[in-house]
């Protein structure tokens, strides 16, 4: 699975720090995501979908062999 | 209580842990104690008691700073911590079997030279065991974080 994390993250000018500041989560977590090293569970996916104002289909993106 | 209630207390109980300062304390008490059984050893002394004791109270200070908070606390650290238990058992297993035999073929091949016929099987104790599990676990967990942290 890929994700668009790190490009909705320039769209919003923002930084990892602050990106993770905002859904609560730390830096090695926002990092670890953008990364593809760790998947995260609904939660978090919510809340980043709720952060960009776009669905979660648009930011987690399946891939053929997911 | 319904299965979901149990099910939510036994998360609970599973999601506890100390707080982060507790870390560092249980960290510096376990050098302490590591560094006073190691001058114990030197100084000649064998009270078996006290020995058994200190090492008792090592596994306590140990497992009191593994089952502590970091400072940000959140679902990757829960995940990083659970794939570090899982290491560190596979690791620590492996070094209970893997301990005796290494010992026992170097015995082997020692009394081969030597022609002394001295072949021993040494057993490891369950401190060594306990001790291992969680040094291992504490390790695994500070280089897997690591990891997660590198661009």
């Amino acid at each position: 699975m890929k994700n668009r994390i790190k490009i909705e993250r320039a769209e919003l000018d923002i930084t990892q720090e602050e990106l993770a500041t905002r859904i609560g989560v730390s830096r090695q977590t926002i990092n670890s995501i953008e990364k593809n090293r760790y998947v995260p569970s609904t939660l978090l996916a919510l809340k980043l979908s709720a952060l960009f104002a776009k669905p979660v289909n648009d930011i987690f993106i399946l891939e053929n062999e997911d | 209580m319904s299965r979901k209630g149990d099910y939510t207390k036994m998360n609970k109980v599973l999601d506890y842990r100390f707080p982060h300062n507790v870390k560092k304390l249980g960290i510096a008490a376990a050098l302490m104690i590591f560094l006073f059984l190691v001058l114990y050893k030197f100084d000649g002394a064998n009270e078996a008691l006290i020995k058994d004791f200190l090492k008792t109270l090592l596994l306590a200070v140990l497992l009191i700073a593994s089952f502590s908070k970091d400072k940000i606390e959140d679902e990757y650290t829960k995940h990083v911590r659970y794939q570090s238990y899982s290491l560190a058992f596979i690791f620590a297993v492996s070094y209970a079997i893997g301990m005796p035999l290494l010992s026992f073929v170097l015995d082997l091949v020692i009394s081969n030279f030597r022609r002394d016929g001295n072949i021993n099987f040494h057993d490891i104790s369950a401190f060594e065991v306990l001790f291992m599990l969680i040094c291992f676990q504490m390790s695994f967990y500070a280089v897997l974080k690591r990891m997660g942290c590198e661009e």
